[in-house]
């Protein structure tokens, strides 16, 4: 009896919303904590290569976004953004594959706030991009 | 004190969305749903410049050697395989974020697990074209043009 695992009790705000992880959901979250880590490694690796090619190589792929102050802001935007973004998705895979395999909820739970935090930042990228292209296009429109 | 074992209620075993999680996974599915219209917004938009781009392009740079007609058409196809399968998966997550709003909203578990499913068919499209990114940028280092 003394050996028997000891568990904290389910309150009502750890059912909050009468939803649980059964095997098919935690299938499927096995999968996509397999298929986001795949995203946010080679997303991360893609990063990585860019940035060494902005600041060593021969600015094949650096200079895609021109010289000067703009281009070193929108290089750093670009790279930095990206890398945060799939830092977050990275975080959301481990930290998913961790609470799948460990059948710990807290771990899932928590991971969901690193995917909140991935889509939020990449929802602000997309923001700032947005911005940029419609500046553009008033540039483009009064300039002639 | 409060403590019970596992063996009288086995339902302890299982994984519930508790109420921060169900609250951060609401907030990630409203950013998905905006990140999922601007993507099919803007990669359809981009798949329609590589669509009506194709004669011009061809017509321009299709004359320079005698087999930059097939480069061209094979770059722009690839083009637009590439925005097309992004749409697509705008679209897999525009669903991912109605069916697991639905789901938490109703309490639905079946909803909630299909929402779950359009989430990993999102990140294998993603993943896939990733690799393929990965291995087009890897491949143009080596091979430089």
């Amino acid at each position: 009896m003394e050996n028997q695992e000891q568990v904290e009790p389910v309150t009502d705000l750890d059912n909050f919303f009468h939803l649980s992880f059964d095997a098919i959901s935690r299938d499927q979250l096995k999968q996509i904590a397999m298929w986001s880590k795949i995203c946010s490694i080679t997303g991360l690796i893609g990063y990585l290569i860019q940035l060494y090619e902005w600041l060593f190589g021969h600015s094949r792929l650096g200079s895609s976004f021109g010289g000067g102050v703009l281009g070193i802001l929108l290089n750093v935007s670009v790279i930095g953004g990206g890398g945060v973004v799939n830092y977050f998705l990275y975080r959301f895979a481990v930290a998913v594959s961790r609470g799948v395999q460990n059948t710990d909820a807290l771990h899932v739970n928590s991971g969901f706030n690193s995917l909140r935090l991935y889509f939020r930042t990449a929802g602000i990228l997309a923001i700032g991009i947005i911005c940029l292209i419609l500046l553009g296009i008033i540039g483009f429109l009064i300039t002639g | 004190m409060g403590n019970t074992n596992v063996q009288d209620n086995p339902e302890l075993l299982e994984m519930n969305l508790d109420y921060d999680g169900g609250h951060t996974l609401m907030e990630a599915v409203r950013w998905s749903k905006f990140l999922s219209i601007v993507g099919i917004v803007g990669m359809g938009l981009l798949l329609l410049v590589v669509l009506i781009s194709t004669p011009f392009a061809m017509s321009g740079y299709g004359q320079l050697t005698p087999d930059s007609e097939g480069i061209v058409g094979v770059l722009l196809i690839t083009l637009a395989l590439y925005f097309g399968a992004l749409v697509a998966a705008a679209i897999v997550l525009l669903r991912f974020s109605r069916l697991t709003k639905k789901g938490i909203d109703h309490e639905d578990q079946l909803i909630f697990n299909r929402g779950l499913k359009s989430l990993k068919v999102t990140f294998i499209i993603l993943g896939i074209l990733s690799c393929l990114s990965l291995s087009a940028l890897l491949f143009s280092l080596i091979y430089p043009l």
